[in-house]
């Protein structure tokens, strides 16, 4: 099992960023961000803006790949193009009803620049987001029920 | 029966010593422990907690890479970074934390330490205040 996890830290796309420890003004190894843990703060970025329902494909898969810890969700929605220094991220979502998806977007854009950066140091050159599907506001029809029972 | 030896300068071929592997892996461990940002190895934490729980350290042999030659040692260590930190500041403080720790116990020659961020999550206590802040919104909306 040794040679799994080394053959992921060869295989795996990754981002050598600097700012490593120096000993005598030489870094004394490289610092490494594989694009899974890019793709995580890409993801969590995304479903913390107000109007994304989820990342699209299958919500039963979804959860049953949370339950296992997999990421092939997310790396079928998600995906991490490397250009020169940075990197190219492009990711697949369902907003809610009612969300303009050119504001939505907008919103979108810069938060994901500015995570990816601060926690890694790794500049995105480019967003690019497709909407897949669209889903319904959980609490519209908690508010309708309640404007329901209201008039009843 | 030999004699007291004592004064007598050791020969030069019987005071090399060898740091085994494990070791090097034992003290990278105990270096690591507490750096801010630092979740926790790569790896299955599934696996990890039936390892915890038979008190195995095989866990470790597959996040952190030890590549030995003579007196030079070279590292390469597989981590999950927390949500939020920055990776360059949390892999700088490990390899600093591991060259001292390595350099100090062992005397060897640290080639290397290189640090693979692999994932990112929440600490344990991140966790359960981000529960809180959700149950908070929810009484705010309703």
């Amino acid at each position: 099992m040794s040679n799994t996890q080394q053959a992921r830290s060869a295989a795996d796309p990754v981002s050598t960023v600097p700012g490593a420890y120096e000993v005598d003004g030489n870094p004394v190894g490289s610092i490494r961000v594989l694009d899974g843990a890019i793709s995580t703060i890409v993801k969590r970025t995304v479903l913390g803006v107000k109007g994304v329902a989820r990342l699209s494909g299958s919500t039963l898969i979804d959860e049953f790949a949370d339950l296992v810890r997999s990421k092939r969700m997310q790396d079928r929605s998600i995906q991490i193009e490397h250009r020169g220094a940075g990197v190219a991220v492009t990711i697949a979502i369902n907003p809610y009803y009612g969300f303009k998806f050119p504001a939505l977007i907008a919103e979108i854009q810069p938060k994901i620049v500015d995570a990816v950066l601060k926690m890694t140091g790794i500049t995105v050159s480019s967003v690019n987001v497709e909407i897949r599907g669209i889903e319904e506001l959980p609490e519209e029809s908690d508010s309708e029920q309640d404007n329901a029972k209201e008039s009843e | 029966m030999a004699k007291d030896t004592g004064t007598q300068p050791v020969p030069a071929e019987t005071s090399a010593y060898k740091v085994h592997e494990s070791v090097i892996i034992s003290l990278t461990r105990k270096a690591m422990n507490g750096i801010p940002g630092f979740i926790r190895f790569s790896g299955s934490s599934i696996v990890s907690d039936l390892a915890d729980l038979v008190g195995s350290r095989h866990r470790f042999d597959k996040s952190v890479v030890v590549t030995e030659s003579g007196n030079d040692v070279s590292l390469e260590i597989l981590i999950v970074a927390a949500y939020g930190s920055s990776f360059i500041e949390v892999a700088a403080a490990i390899q600093k934390a591991v060259y001292q720790q390595i350099v100090d116990f062992t005397g060897m020659n640290v080639k290397s330490i290189d640090v693979v961020i692999t994932d990112t999550e929440d600490a344990a206590e991140e966790k359960s205040s981000d529960d809180e802040e959700e149950v908070f919104e929810g009484e705010v909306i309703q």
